[in-house]
Order: structure tokens, then C-alpha cells, then sequence
């Protein structure tokens, strides 16, 4: 056989008869200098942060391979597109045309056993691009266990959508290049109409200076409240080194109240039982008490404050001095703004800020629930004088603060009084942590009632519409079911028949769900341009198929959502025509959605799962429906 | 191209909506003023585009419109970054079928105080004809140009 490797060892290797594959460092200026070739497949070495990132320079060298108009496809950690990358993509999107981006988030940990990072595939040709014109088409399927015997990644319509080049590049300019990708990764259209909205709306930053930031920058404070990491402290193990900026004398009371990131449970509301004194805390962790690696100014950890963890978010409202470590930050300011940071607080606990962050930030619903200080402070917070709120804005934020101080009394009542039945019984320890277990037990489930009862307020403040509260509300469907750790995950409720899920309201809707929010919204719409028309909806589902289908008819009343049991005949006809319209490409199939419009009826046809027959899905068709029927009426021109 | 070909070709975006997307656009733009005489085009159809993602049509109707941010020139040497149309309303039918609106500044005040006539002419020729010659909405029926008149004297504005 003729040897075809040419190693990169020099003249102790053998050389290779027909040189086809080489040995090389791909990123040395001599290896195959010169040559260029049709096609570069690869899964370049992941290492490195943020633009350290060693794949970025594999994306980098790869054109300068491949001869014009060559296709390069290479596999990539989607940090590259998720973190602070605005400049390397700016960059590179300006040398390729990137024709598709398959993103597999949502399948990171089943897809590569042990994965430390998700990732994604990049198809690109070496053809300069086309800034105004071009299309990148992105594909991010999401969980399905249909076909998973076969090997096959099944990519449902809306898992599939096309992002404007220029929308990248432009947003590089404002470094918000990551939420681009990100919003297309579980936001549908309607989606992108209300994150539009909330993202014109004046953002918390306008109300906050970084600490570090003003620090970088040398200058004082200049916005109405502060922000920053808590303190650092100085292991009595470790030597003072060089390399290690000087010490700071502690000025903190030992006696100082000390909250634990391990033990807050993060209740909306601190109380004075959840610290522990300074001192136990560096006791305990062997600490130095004269020194501190950082101390950052005392206005961080003085009320009123809102106090922030960096990781998985939990956010408490906190009004007396704490001190906590640099696992938490604080957005504090002066006593007059009370009121606005206890709304604060709630605002960033609520479905909206969930909502938004599930977009945005980088991280959550893609590798782990984790949100970034910068991200953070992108939410939209309008103040209550501002014109694109409620005009009762100030109001809601006297309600909400009102509720907030006598939830924080009744907390502290409770506490008392699981305190002294505490005492009482000192000698029966076991007891003692079954006390302490109901107290945390009975304010969770306060305060998870008061948070929900403050939900519509939220909603109001912000002057959200019924149909934007649904949208909001589908996150409760979404989020759990991302980025699934098991074949077997039970939180995918995506994959939940419609009819069995346990997620409100469709377990007690099922379809109807669905078929009323289509109908009513289509009648709405209806109305507004004067049409005597009207539409009625009707449902039912297949076991044996594992199909749905929803059927509008257009008729001169509106009648309510009716159940139908479909055919056998039918269904089996539907399922047909379900496998001929998808399509499969190697391992990806990509489904079709069905929708036939018949003379008065419109039938749309997808597989019985609650990925298919949200409320926010239902609002997608709408739109659709809409302009075909609109479009109907128009002849060619 | 046959009748046949040309029967095979549908009404893209639907010309029974124009109406509505202009009317609001007018109604959007009543509140709308420049903040200075220098106020930028793009900056004044931001402003304008805020307000029409919360006109009950776009908000919670058939509509999206969509604000298309300037795109950095990839051309180091280049002066002007990309051109692209400024407003895109699209229908429920991909972002590929849409109604483009550009927008110029018209009646510009010049440093000596005088009423520039350049916006016209860029109206016209960078605007306007764009449309015609198919460098802006390709494949699209209908289009809009919206002039932003600095003057308010919207008789004198092409």
C-alpha cells in the first residue's frame, strides 16, 4: 500500500508516497504554506477564555486554507458566540460568509458524554460577505427523544430561523452581539416583538455606577445608586506574596451581622436571624480578623440594598448593615429610595425579569442558570416617572413596598415564635432541627405566595398586555426544559402530551389552550378591520399516531373550542403527509408544519407535544394565518 | 416571462395592510420632534421606532417592525458604513417578506443658518431611486420613503 501520511518529523519520518494527510501545527506559519484546499472539517482544541479562546484562532487560519469559495465547517464552543466575543465576531464575519450555524445547546450534555461546554457547528465559505444581503441560517434544535434510536436530531419549524448578517454586526458595535444569538435560541418571532419592546424601555443601568468601573475610570458616582462585589478575606494560611496587592487593615466591628452565601436562602427578605457575627464567619473559615485582601467602600453593605448572588440568581432585599463576601454583590442607595429598591427586589425575583434574563444573558438555558452583573443590569427598569410605564407606576410601587414591609413583620413574628418554641425545648436537638426546617419551610411558602400575588402588579407597572403576559408566562414551559442532563429528564415538559402535562393551564386546558388563544386573537384582529368573520376552533389528539390537530372554521358567530376525536382513516393520512413534508438531512430531520386551508377551513397538524401547542405558539400562528388569509384575497400581480 | 410563469408568482406582502402601517406611522410620528438641528436620521427614526413597537397594531396586532441599526463598514478605508433601509414591517410571513420604509432629513439647517437643499436630493437619489432600481426591498410590490422636514414646511420639502 503507498503511504499517504507525511508527518511533521523531518527526515527520521518516513515520506509519504502520495502526500494526502499531514502532520502539522495548523497554526504555524509553515505548515502547507501556500496550499489551499476545497474543504476544512474540524474540531479544533477548546481552551482558553473568553478571546483567549484557542478555537477562535483555528477560525481565524481556517480561510487562508481554503481557496475561494471553498467550505470550511468546524465544531466550536458556543461560548465563542455566547460570551464577550463582539470583537473577534466583527472580525471574522467581515473574512467568511457564514451560511449556518447549528446550535446544540439544548443537547450539551447527550450528546458528548463528560462536556464540559456546549457547543455548536459553523458552516462557512471563504467568499467575502455580503453585510446587507446575507442570512445566516440558524438551526437550534431542542430536545426530542422521536428518533433518538435511528441517531437522529429531530429540528422542529420553530427550532429554525434566519438572523440578518447586519443585525450581528451592528449589535458587535454595542457588544450585544451574544443576546442576538441568544434570543433566537428559545424566543420565537412574538417573542422578538416583546423583548424589543422591553429592550427599549431605559435599562437598571441607567440607575447604577459599578464600583469597578468608577474605579477603572477614576471618576466619583454620578448615578442614584451603587454597585459591587462584598468583601475579600485573607486566608491565614497564605503568604503575603509580591504578586499580591497589600493587605487592607479591617475596619469592620467584629460583632458586624455576616451573611453566608452557602446558607442565604435567598427569601426576598433578609432577617437579622439569617447572618451569623463577622467574626464566627472568619473563625470558621480561617481568616485573618486583622487584614482583608479587599474592602470595598461601606455604602455597598448599608441600607436599603438589594443584595444579588453572582451565580444562579437570588435576589433578597436587605435593611440593616451586612457584610458578605465577593460571591455577592449589592445594589444600595439612599434611605428615600427604599420603596424603589424593596420593588427592586421583587422586580428581579418576578417572571419578567426571568423572562428577559432567559433571553438575554448568556449563560442560562444553555449551560447553567448562571447571570453576569453586566447582564443583569441590561433588564429594563423604567423608573415610575418615566413615559413608557403605567401612569400608577409610582403607586405600584408604594403597594408593592407596603406588602413587602408587612410580609417582612409577620417573617419576623414567625421567627420569633419558632425561636421561643426553640428555648423551650432545649435539650431535644433532633427537635430542634425539625423547628428549624418548618420555620424555612413556612417563609418559603410566604413568601412563594406573596411573590405570586405581586406578579400582576409587576405586569401592570410595566403596562404589559394580555398577550405579552402570555408570552412571559410560556418561560414556566421553556426554562425547565432546557439543556436537559438525561434521556429521561421529567423536567422536559416541552415533550409532555398536551393532555397529560402537569404545567398550568394546559393540564387543566389540554389543546384549548391553544385553540382559544388562536381564535380570540384572530377574532381581535378580525374585528379591528371591520370583518363581519369570525373563527371557531376544534381539536383533538391521536395516541396511536401521536398527532394534534386544531381546526378553524370561519363562520359569521364565535362559538367555543369543541373536542374532536379525529379518524383513523384521517390520522393515518395526516402522519403520511407529516413524514413526506419533513425532511432529513444526515442526522437532522426537519419536521414541516402542516397548515391547510380548505375553502372555510384552516387545519394545522403537528405532533402531540407541548412544545407545538403553547399559548405562545398559538400567537406565532396567528400572525401567520393572518396574512395568508389576508393574502387570499389579493390576486398575483 | 409567460402568464403562466407570472401566475405562479403570489402577492408577497399584503397591499390591504399598506394603509394601515402608514397611518400608523403617522400617528406614531405626531409626538415625534427633532431634539436639535443636527439631530441625526438615524437617531430620529430610533425615536420613531419606539414609538411604533407600542402602536396596538404592532404591539399586539399583525405587524412587527423592525429597526435596522447601521451596519459598520467591513472596508477599514470606507468613510460611511454600510446602507441599509431603516424600517422593515413584516406580516407573519418570515422576515423575508416585508415592507421597507427609508427614511431621509429634509430642510436641514447648514451651519450659516441656511436651509440645505442636499436632503433632497439625497431623497431622491439615495432614497427613492433605490427603490426603483431594486438596490432596496428587491422582489417587494410597494415601499415607503418618509422624509423627516426640520423646518416643518413639508410644501417646500422635494
Amino acid at each position: 500500500m503507498p503511504k499517504l501520511l507525511n508527518f511533521a518529523g523531518g527526515s527520521n519520518c518516513p515520506r509519504a508516497d502520495i502526500p494526502v494527510i499531514h502532520e502539522g501545527d495548523f497554526l504555524s506559519e509553515e505548515t502547507l504554506a501556500g496550499e489551499t484546499f476545497d474543504c476544512i472539517i474540524g474540531n479544533p482544541p477548546w481552551a482558553g477564555r473568553q478571546n483567549k479562546q484557542l478555537a477562535q484562532k483555528f477560525m481565524q487560519k481556517a480561510p487562508l486554507f481554503l481557496r475561494s469559495g471553498g467550505t470550511g465547517c468546524l465544531l466550536l464552543p458556543s461560548k465563542i458566540l455566547q460570551n464577550q466575543t463582539d470583537a473577534f465576531q466583527a472580525k471574522w464575519l467581515g473574512q467568511v460568509t457564514l451560511k449556518r450555524v447549528l446550535q446544540l445547546a439544548d443537547y450539551s450534555f447527550l450528546l458528548f458524554q463528560n462536556a464540559l461546554c456546549p457547543a455548536f457547528i459553523a458552516l462557512f465559505t471563504n467568499t467575502p460577505p455580503q453585510p446587507t444581503q446575507d442570512l445566516i441560517e440558524f438551526v437550534a434544535p431542542k430536545f426530542n427523544r422521536a428518533g433518538l434510536r435511528q441517531g437522529i436530531v429531530t429540528v422542529n419549524p420553530t427550532n429554525r430561523t434566519w438572523i440578518p448578517l447586519g443585525d450581528i454586526l451592528a449589535a458587535t458595535r454595542s457588544k450585544t452581539a451574544p443576546v442576538v444569538w441568544k434570543r433566537r435560541l428559545w424566543g420565537t418571532p412574538r417573542d422578538q416583538k416583546l423583548l424589543d419592546l422591553l429592550q427599549s424601555m431605559p435599562s437598571l443601568r441607567e440607575q447604577v455606577d459599578v464600583l469597578s468601573e468608577l474605579k477603572t475610570r477614576r471618576s466619583g458616582q454620578t448615578k442614584r445608586w451603587v454597585t459591587g462585589q462584598g468583601i475579600k478575606p485573607w486566608p491565614e494560611q497564605k503568604a503575603e506574596s509580591e504578586s499580591d496587592r497589600p493587605p487592607k487593615r479591617n475596619r469592620w466591628p467584629l460583632d458586624t451581622r455576616f451573611i453566608e452565601t452557602q446558607t442565604w436562602k435567598s427569601n426576598l427578605l433578609l432577617l437579622p436571624g439569617d447572618t451569623i457575627s463577622f467574626e464566627e464567619r472568619l473563625k470558621k473559615k480561617n481568616y485573618r480578623m486583622d487584614v482583608l485582601y479587599s474592602q470595598p467602600p461601606s455604602e455597598l453593605f448599608q441600607p436599603p440594598m438589594v443584595l444579588i448572588s453572582q451565580g444562579s440568581i437570588k435576589v433578597t432585599f436587605c435593611d440593616f448593615d451586612v457584610l458578605f463576601q465577593d460571591s455577592l454583590q449589592s445594589i444600595s442607595g439612599p434611605p428615600e429610595d427604599n420603596d424603589l429598591l424593596m420593588f427592586l427586589a421583587a422586580y428581579l425575583r418576578s417572571n419578567v425579569a426571568k423572562y428577559f434574563l432567559f433571553h438575554t444573558s448568556a449563560n442560562w438555558g444553555i449551560e447553567r442558570d448562571k447571570v453576569h452583573l453586566f447582564e443583569l443590569l441590561r433588564i429594563p427598569f423604567p423608573l415610575p416617572e418615566d413615559e413608557f410605564v403605567s401612569p400608577d407606576a409610582a403607586k405600584i410601587v408604594s403597594e408593592v413596598a407596603k406588602r413587602m414591609k408587612a410580609l417582612h413583620q409577620n417573617l419576623k413574628d414567625t421567627f420569633s415564635q419558632y425561636e421561643q418554641n426553640l428555648r423551650s425545648q432545649p435539650l431535644f436537638r433532633s427537635r430542634g432541627a425539625k423547628i428549624d426546617r418548618r420555620w424555612h419551610e413556612e417563609r418559603k411558602e410566604q413568601v412563594d405566595a406573596f411573590q405570586e400575588e405581586l406578579e400582576p402588579l409587576i405586569y401592570r407597572y410595566f403596562g404589559l398586555t394580555e398577550q405579552e403576559v402570555t408570552l412571559i408566562d410560556v418561560i414556566r414551559v421553556f426554562e425547565p426544559s432546557s439543556t436537559p442532563t438525561t434521556w429521561q429528564s421529567e423536567k422536559t415538559v416541552t415533550l409532555d402530551l398536551v393532555e397529560k402535562t402537569t404545567v398550568t393551564p394546559y393540564s387543566a386546558q389540554g389543546l384549548a389552550a391553544y385553540a382559544d388563544t388562536l381564535a380570540e386573537t384572530l377574532n381581535t384582529w378580525a374585528k379591528a378591520e371591520g370583518s363581519s368573520y369570525r373563527v371557531s376552533a376544534e381539536g383533538g389528539t391521536d395516541e396511536e399516531t401521536g398527532l394534534a390537530m386544531v381546526t378553524l372554521r370561519l363562520s359569521l358567530a364565535e362559538t367555543p373550542y369543541r373536542r374532536k376525536a379525529l379518524s383513523r382513516r384521517l390520522t393515518e393520512i395526516l402522519k403520511k403527509l407529516c413524514a413526506h413534508a419533513s425532511k432529513r438531512s444526515e442526522t437532522l430531520l426537519y419536521e414541516r408544519d402542516i397548515l391547510i386551508f380548505q375553502g372555510k377551513l384552516i387545519y394545522i397538524v403537528r405532533p402531540n407535544i407541548l412544545l407545538n401547542w403553547t399559548r405562545t405558539a398559538a400567537l406565532n400562528d396567528t400572525a401567520r394565518i393572518f396574512a395568508e388569509v389576508a393574502l387570499a384575497g389579493e390576486k398575483p400581480s | 416571462m409567460s402568464n403562466r410563469e407570472a401566475e405562479a408568482y403570489r402577492p408577497l406582502f399584503p397591499t390591504k395592510h399598506i394603509p394601515i402601517v402608514l397611518i400608523s406611522i403617522v400617528q406614531a410620528a405626531s409626538t415625534l420632534t427633532k431634539k436639535t438641528d443636527r439631530d441625526r436620521e438615524d437617531w430620529i427614526t430610533r425615536r420613531l421606532h419606539a414609538r411604533l413597537i407600542r402602536i396596538r397594531e404592532f404591539r399586539d396586532g399583525p405587524f412587527d417592525i423592525r429597526l435596522q441599526p447601521e451596519i459598520p463598514s467591513l472596508d477599514p478605508d470606507a468613510d460611511t458604513p454600510a446602507g441599509r433601509i431603516d424600517l422593515l414591517v413584516s406580516c407573519g410571513l418570515g422576515h423575508e417578506v416585508y415592507f421597507a420604509v427609508e427614511a431621509k432629513r429634509l430642510r436641514v439647517c447648514s451651519s450659516n443658518g441656511h436651509i440645505t437643499s442636499s436632503g433632497s436630493r439625497e431623497y431622491v437619489l439615495a432614497g427613492m431611486m433605490r427603490f426603483v432600481n431594486g438596490q432596496y426591498a428587491p422582489h417587494m410590490e410597494a415601499g415607503a420613503m418618509l422624509g423627516y422636514v426640520f423646518d416643518g414646511k413639508i410644501d417646500k420639502a422635494v
